[in-house]
């Protein structure tokens, strides 16, 4: 009999089980899932929802009718889990908040990266006594599993200068890309003066859209020859029906997105990527995609993007204000030399992230603590 | 404007006033002196003392404070009475009271340490990290790491105060060079003796290393700052079977690229206080095979499998990665021209511009 592995995630479905966006955590969800069963486990998804069961990907989701979250924690949910998936060998807290109050016996909590490094998050949290309450309940979810892994150094440096006592539970297992997909390859269009900048992220205001359509406007004014592509969803149809409506008032600038298999050559057809997150950030998927494609990244200096950029080698690393990317983005523009060879090292930097590496280091995570 | 400023630093030379410290912040602020000094301004160190002392070093005044080591929030408030104008704190442990308009300098997240409790955390970045950012105008970071730990705390403050300027090698002192000493494989460990910096855990796998490699020598460029420690490395040493093969050195800075030239394999086992270690842009710029360890500022420096080995820093990680390190050469000329080529991106030159930028920005004249 093949052990059976559950995995706790929030919202892989939203609630009412009828919208998925695939994002960079969904593909990382869907690939795990993936190698589990690749390693011989069966493997089911949780979440939250009013009871309806699904499939995606050849896998079974079931959802539980546990909404409630409170100081940022869902101890309903993960307490019906506990429960209900007592038969499971295995399991995964696909979010690390999830741990929280009580875990499987052999278990695995994934942090994708600091997601409370901006000031929102602390209104969010409320009263001081609130956050303190937050800060004690992530410390009972770091105790209960047997192993963290974390897909940056920069959570694992947070955690031991917070709530240390668990440094040798925390694993690196940085994101990944797939470098075959994503690959260099010559543009379509003979190489011109034109110069196309891409956006490949949502268009909300932490990856730093805002910035981005300043510095758009800026520069599309200042040079004739350069282009800005926003390419991705927004969290709802009002955010995606306003950036239609600020495409159309500018001048080569363009707003549109496709589904992953495009992506390749999205990244293939641009020549300087942008990364600009305020915050709440790991090693992004974007950012190593754009890398594997041979293109220099615009990143902020957010979460794990300094472990993956080396500011000045293969890209830069900024406080994302509008003045700072249209310093960066023009300095790259007007350089194709330099453009090109951070490019270059993006590629080789990319290569040490392959999907394969990141299969093994998970095949060996899991080894150790699922047996 | 008046040209003179003051630098606050724990421990510029000993605490007698003799020798000078060797360490990372101690050739940090050496370098940043002689740029101030360039830029035109009068600069003094004020520091820690068994008596109090005044005396030169490179041309600088230095005046020490009699210190009680085990009160020097003390002697750093009778700094404070003593000097007048402006301040460069140098350390941002050393104070928790700080001049409007300064700038302070934080060498990476320091309080990490394994076994430490929430609390102890807390007291540590509760007074020092947020004194620096409520008072300070500027913090000069060495790493991304501390502005990252700090914005997952203090995400206003953080973003507005910290600066990020990664430390730096001077690439004309540092560059790939033949090794012309010797046939065997040497591991060098260019650290000083502590507890941070991975000392106890590196020298617990070097016997089972040389006892599996009968080619393999350890060397170890340590310092003589503290003599009990250096002590207890002579007994250790002495009591090896392989001692033989189990070298040291107390080199002084301009000995440091001769120590790296002869060696294959640097390693960097640091368990928590780092940052962006100058031991490993050295060794990044000398095209050494490095295994360092994911803490601090040293994930801003090597990315596992491209530039070096980048480990949890346990004893069995360091053994394994040293052993595959041993056992693939080819694979550690990788790392290492890799390694040589990302120093580019951490020159003097970048450091020391930016750095004037921020001088000239908070201390003007």
């Amino acid at each position: 009999m093949p052990k059976k592995l559950a995995l706790l995630t929030t919202n892989f479905f939203n609630p009412a089980g009828d919208r998925i966006i695939m994002g960079g955590a969904e593909r990382y969800q869907v690939d795990l899932c993936r190698l589990i069963k690749k390693l011989g486990m069966d493997v089911e998804v949780w979440q939250i929802g009013d009871g309806w069961t699904k499939e995606f990907d050849g896998v079974k989701i079931r959802s539980i009718p546990a909404t409630k979250s409170e100081f940022n924690t869902f101890p309903e949910l993960n307490m019906a889990f506990y429960e209900n998936a007592m038969s499971f060998d295995y399991a995964i807290y696909f979010i690390l908040a999830l741990a929280f109050p009580i875990v499987h016996e052999k278990s695995i909590a994934i942090s994708h990266g600091v997601y409370w490094d901006w000031p929102g998050f602390h209104i969010s949290t409320g009263r001081q006594e609130a956050h303190q309450e937050w800060i004690r309940r992530m410390g009972v979810a770091l105790t209960g599993p047997q192993k963290l892994v974390s897909v940056d150094t920069n959570t694992i440096n947070f955690f031991n200068g917070t709530l240390p006592g668990n440094y040798n539970k925390w694993e690196y297992i940085p994101n990944y890309v797939d470098t075959d997909l994503f690959c260099p390859k010559e543009r379509k269009e003979p190489e011109g003066e034109k110069v196309k900048v891409l956006f490949p992220r949502r268009m909300v205001p932490v990856r730093g859209v805002n910035e981005t359509m300043r510095a758009a406007e800026i520069l599309t004014r200042r040079y004739p020859w350069i282009e800005f592509h926003f390419c991705g969803r927004g969290h709802d149809d009002k955010v995606e029906r306003l950036m239609t409506q600020w495409i159309n008032t500018q001048e080569r600038c363009f707003y549109y997105w496709k589904p992953f298999e495009m992506m390749p050559e999205i990244y293939q057809q641009a020549d300087i990527v942008l990364i600009p997150s305020r915050s709440t950030e790991g090693t992004s998927l974007a950012a190593l995609e754009a890398m594997a494609c041979g293109k220099p990244v615009i990143a902020g200096l957010a979460g794990g993007l300094s472990d993956i950029i080396l500011q000045g080698y293969n890209g830069y690393l900024i406080k994302p204000s509008v003045e700072n990317l249209v310093n960066a983005i023009e300095e790259l523009a007007l350089d194709k030399v330099k453009s090109k060879l951070m490019g270059n090292r993006g590629r080789e930097v990319a290569m040490s992230f392959s999907k394969k590496i990141w299969e093994e280091r998970w095949a060996k995570a899991m080894s150790e603590v699922f047996r | 404007m008046e040209k003179n400023l003051a630098i606050f630093i724990p421990n510029l030379l000993t605490w007698d006033g003799k020798r000078p410290i060797i360490g990372g912040l101690e050739r940090y602020m050496i370098t940043l002196g002689k740029l101030l000094t360039d830029m035109g301004y009068q600069i003094t160190f004020h520091q820690n003392g068994y008596e109090d002392f005044e005396t030169n070093y490179l041309n600088w005044p230095v005046y020490g404070y009699k210190a009680d080591p085990r009160n020097l929030r003390d002697v750093i408030e009778g700094i404070e009475k003593n000097v007048e104008g402006r301040v460069l704190y140098s350390s941002i442990l050393q104070q928790v009271y700080y001049r409007p308009n300064s700038i302070c300098i934080s060498h990476g997240v320091w309080w990490e340490r394994p076994g430490s409790s929430p609390e102890m955390a807390k007291k540590f970045y509760g007074n020092f990290v947020e004194g620096a950012l409520k008072q300070a105008k500027l913090i000069i970071s060495c790493d991304y790491n501390f502005l990252n730990v700090t914005r997952a705390i203090y995400p206003n403050l953080a973003d507005e105060k910290v600066r990020v300027i990664p430390n730096f090698v001077d690439l004309k002192e540092f560059y790939p060079r033949k090794k012309e000493k010797g046939n065997r494989t040497r591991i060098v460990f260019p650290r000083r003796i502590s507890a941070e910096r991975g000392f106890g855990v590196f020298i617990d796998v070097v016997p089972r290393l040389l006892n599996q490699y009968p080619n393999l020598e350890v060397c170890f460029a340590v310092d003589k700052n503290n003599p009990e420690n250096l002590k207890l490395f002579h007994q250790w040493r002495e009591a090896e079977v392989h001692k033989d093969r189990i070298l040291y050195h107390h080199p002084s800075y301009e000995d440091m690229p001769e120590i790296y030239a002869d060696g294959d394999i640097v390693v960097i086992p640091s368990i928590y206080s780092e940052g962006t270690s100058f031991s490993c842009l050295e060794a990044m710029a000398m095209g050494k095979a490095i295994l360092a360890t994911n803490v601090g500022g040293l994930t801003n420096l090597i990315i596992n499998g491209y530039n070096g080995l980048l480990i949890h820093p346990s004893k069995e990680s360091i053994f394994h990665a040293l052993c595959y390190l041993i056992e693939n050469p080819a694979e550690g000329a990788r790392l290492g021209q890799n390694a040589t080529s990302t120093s580019s991106a951490f020159s003097k030159e970048i450091w020391m511009k930016r750095w004037s930028q921020c001088i000239k920005q908070i201390y003007p004249i």
